[in-house]
């Protein structure tokens, strides 16, 4: 069964500003003669406790955000105080992981945070980890080993007593690059 | 350019007392929001912490006619992240941890509106402040809350289900 859509984009006549529109609000919750007896009295009761004005009244509470501001206008970034005694308990000292940094001291932990990872890359990026060794040149070892059995094609050559170094060859007298690796 | 978009240009510049009077003119539904989410206790704190974090990222905004639900996004998501550290911390408590009730039911049935939001999760509180206090259209409750419309009927939906079964078997006062 198709479902009619739904024009969900609302033209806002005021957009930014928070305008009451009960109208377009649930029905159920927000009218008289709801359904449920029980939510439409939460909803009453609801907006009364909601309604309360709050401890704190808006003028005071810009003048303390002025003085916040104000406060934070000595610093050279624009980032306002935040409560004492939280900032430092961040990723520098390593309390409080997840908790924002200062700037100032962000910027110096991740500067040290990048030169720690880009010496271990070119540590690991310069320095083999295994030093070369005879025996990293099989090419070399085949060829100063003495093959036992040699026809127009293939030489055999026993590198121990249980693996074999098969190499075809391409023109009798020359010995090209092995094109069958080592077999048991 | 109206008072008020001349204000938040101010503002978004580095202007404290323009944010400031933009911040005053919201106080009221701000703190009345938070205390939705986290209580009367945690409200204005969060709110506080909500603006800060508003005055930090103002130049980020780029549309200035959605500064007042930008800002209700901003402080609904410091209410959020408090509301979920713990309930407990945020004065309201989980209704199954609740204790008995404070007193005996009024004869009149009157519900404990802050027990009942108990039982809802922070979303569902701010889906339903927005809407039954606020008054506010699905599309509005949505931008304000950086999510689709549907996820707020779906929110309002499970919120009211919720409700009736805490009032159906919860207490009363």
């Amino acid at each position: 069964m198709k479902r009619r859509r739904r024009n969900r984009t609302e033209p806002d006549p005021a957009p930014g500003r928070v305008e009451a529109r009960p109208e377009s609000a649930d029905p159920g919750m927000t009218r008289s003669g709801s359904t449920d007896p029980g939510v439409e009295r939460f909803v009453e009761g609801f907006r009364r406790w909601a309604a309360r004005p709050p401890r704190t009244p808006a003028a005071q509470a810009a003048v303390r955000l002025r003085g916040l501001l104000a406060e934070s206008a000595d610093g050279s970034e624009r980032r306002p105080p935040v409560a004492a005694g939280r900032w430092w308990r961040s990723a520098p000292t390593g309390r409080g992981i997840g908790r924002r940094a200062p700037p100032a001291a962000r910027r110096w932990w991740l500067a040290g945070a990048t030169a720690a990872l880009a010496a271990a890359v070119g540590f690991w990026l310069l320095v083999p980890a295994h030093p070369p060794s005879p025996a990293s040149a099989p090419a070399t070892v085949a060829l100063a080993l003495e093959p036992v059995a040699v026809d127009d094609s293939v030489a055999v050559i026993p590198l121990d007593d249980v693996t074999v170094l098969y190499l075809s060859l391409g023109t009798r007298g020359s010995l090209p690059a092995p094109e069958r690796g080592v077999t048991r | 350019m109206s008072r008020e978009a001349e204000a938040i240009r101010r503002a978004a510049a580095g202007d404290g007392d323009a944010f400031a009077g933009l911040i005053e003119e919201r106080w009221a539904f701000l703190v009345r929001f938070a205390r939705s989410l986290v209580g009367e206790a945690d409200a204005e704190d969060a709110v506080q912490e909500g603006v800060l974090r508003a005055w930090r990222r103002l130049p980020t905004l780029r549309r200035p006619e959605a500064f007042g639900a930008w800002l209700t996004r901003v402080v609904a998501r410091t209410s959020l992240r408090r509301a979920r550290r713990g309930a407990a911390a945020a004065g309201l408590m989980p209704l199954a941890a609740a204790p008995e009730p404070r007193s005996e039911p009024d004869p009149d049935g009157r519900l404990d509106v802050e027990l009942l939001l108990s039982a809802l999760a922070p979303r569902q509180r701010a889906v339903m402040h927005l809407t039954v206090v606020e008054g506010m259209s699905d599309g509005e409750i949505a931008r304000a809350l950086g999510i689709t419309a549907a996820g707020v009927r779906s929110h309002r939906r499970r919120a009211r289900a919720r409700l009736r079964r805490a009032i159906e078997g919860g207490p009363r006062r």
